[in-house]
């Protein structure tokens, strides 16, 4: 029963925060970290994107 | 005089002194003091409507802007926008929803210069949004957010549409939008389509039934300015914008109005957020607003709604409620009385409760409102002298009722916001086909002798 939503965790190469992003966006864009607004690739991600 | 906060929160104060709380102490938005302020007060019981007096900024300087929370916190404060009886606050105030959704009242229309959101006017490069007090409200929030409604006008239709959206603080003249609700991205995307940028506006605090009416389950091209005059009870009196002049007209009586465009082929990051599941909902790409003109009272009050806790439930729940109970009435005339509890977040579960006749009726009922909306996950039909809004009662006849293997069905592969899931309808009614337990209760007729003010 639950939402079932596609996402994809990242972490912060500068301050280690995790977050999640939506499926779409794989591939696609940067992320910003919420904690410190880093904007990297999604490459440089500390948990792998998967 | 026009119906607008200002009118609300005089009565609320005249009637309800005690449900009034002003916060006088400096206090940072975007640091969570207002969230935590608020979060404080509710692990109290308490849902005050809670004026804050000396917020900073998105900026971070001093405010010239109050901010209020809580004004849909309680459904008896929900009755009151509405002029219903505050005690009538379970099915009547659904069900009042209900017929309102149903009428319109034509808007009128007022010169710039009788409308107190012109009071002060800024375009162009005078514009900066960072002055007002938006709120950062959970740990993971990528920054100071507006939980309020945007307007989109449909230029083939000539309607405009009003729709709750989060808009993200990306600099001095610039905001996301977030488009969830399907009108406002139909809007969108039709012009996107035609390479067109779309016209928009956010309205920062209004009486609460201009929100009420922006929440009635009408269709897609439905003039939402009408309906809003509905649950006003009053035309809702609309003024040029600075942008487009007469070709959109914005909310008179608002406190805060602020016109933008939204380019085609434009997304930016906006999120996390923490929304209404009680989870964050996920970094993602959506629209921005370059915006083009601000205009405030001046000394405008920034509603906002604290996202995911119990005002924010009631705006989803008590719309939904009316609007299926009048589905259900025409499909099964057996239903007695519809709650989207706030354990299901006014949106993903249903409790029903029906005056059964055969096995199958709870069934046929719980269906109706997976149907309406994507969003539901369980449904729970109950007899009609179960109170649904009383989830203890529920759960006792779910738990004393239904056989699972056979009352409970798990309805596979349905459409759901993200992809497919699984939802579940549950029949807690008792059943007429085997013998049953009766269910204990004191005699009516001893209730209504033994008075309680005779024995204490």
């Amino acid at each position: 029963m639950n939402m079932m939503a596609d996402i994809f965790w990242v972490q912060c190469p500068k301050c280690q925060g995790r977050w999640y992003c939506e499926g779409d966006m794989k591939g696609v864009s940067n992320v910003v970290c919420p904690f410190c607004l880093h904007d990297f690739p999604q490459e440089e991600s500390l948990e792998k994107v998967k | 005089m026009a119906k607008d906060l200002r009118s609300f929160l005089e009565d609320q104060q005249r009637c309800f002194p005690e449900e009034f709380l002003t916060i006088k102490k400096p206090v940072d938005p975007r640091n969570w003091d207002i969230s935590a302020i608020l979060e404080h007060l509710r692990r109290q019981g308490r849902f005050e409507i809670t004026m804050f007096e000396q917020p900073l900024g998105m900026n971070g300087k001093p405010s010239p802007f109050r901010t209020l929370y809580n004004a849909f916190a309680t459904r008896q404060r929900c009755a009151d926008a509405i002029e219903f009886d505050r005690e009538q606050w379970k099915m009547p105030l659904s069900e009042e929803f209900g017929r309102l959704e149903e009428q319109v009242v034509e808007p009128v229309t007022v010169a710039p210069g009788q409308a107190p959101v012109k009071e002060v006017v800024q375009r162009g490069e005078e514009c900066d949004v960072g002055v007002f007090p938006g709120a950062r409200y959970h740990h993971a929030d990528i920054g100071p957010y507006f939980v309020m409604t945007m307007v989109l006008k449909d230029e083939e239709g000539g309607f405009y549409d009003i729709s709750f959206a989060k808009n993200l603080y990306k600099g001095p003249r610039k905001v996301s939008a977030s488009l969830t609700l399907p009108h406002l991205k139909r809007i969108f995307e039709q012009n996107e389509k035609k390479g067109k940028e779309t016209p928009c506006i956010i309205v920062l605090g209004h009486h609460p039934a201009f929100y009420w009416g922006s929440l009635a389950l009408t269709p897609f091209g439905n003039d939402d300015y009408r309906t809003v005059g509905a649950f006003l009870r009053e035309p809702l009196r609309l003024t040029p914008s600075e942008t487009w002049g007469s070709d959109f007209m914005v909310p008179a009586d608002a406190e805060i109005v602020i016109e933008g465009v939204m380019p085609p082929g434009v997304r930016e990051v906006q999120n996390p957020f923490g929304e209404i599941s009680g989870h964050y909902q996920p970094q993602m790409l959506r629209p921005i607003v370059n915006v083009t003109a601000i205009t405030h009272r001046h000394d405008a009050i920034l509603q906002g709604v604290y996202p995911g806790h119990e005002a924010h439930y009631n705006l989803g729940a008590i719309p939904k409620e009316g609007s299926i109970y009048k589905t259900c009435k025409k499909l099964v005339p057996y239903v007695t009385a519809v709650h989207y509890p706030h354990s299901g977040c006014g949106r993903m579960s249903c409790y029903i409760s029906i005056k059964k006749r055969q096995e199958g009726d709870a069934k046929r009922v719980g269906l109706v409102p997976l149907v309406e909306s994507a969003q539901m996950q369980l449904v729970v039909v109950v007899d009609d002298d179960i109170d649904v809004f009383n989830e203890t009662e529920v759960i006792w006849a779910v738990i004393t009722n239904a056989q699972p293997s056979r009352d409970w069905d798990i309805i596979k592969n349905i459409a759901s916001i993200h992809s497919w899931t699984e939802k579940v309808v549950i029949d807690a009614t008792e059943p007429l086909d085997i013998p049953f337990p009766e269910r204990i209760k004191v005699p009516e007729q001893a209730l209504e002798r033994v008075k309680l003010a005779d024995y204490l």
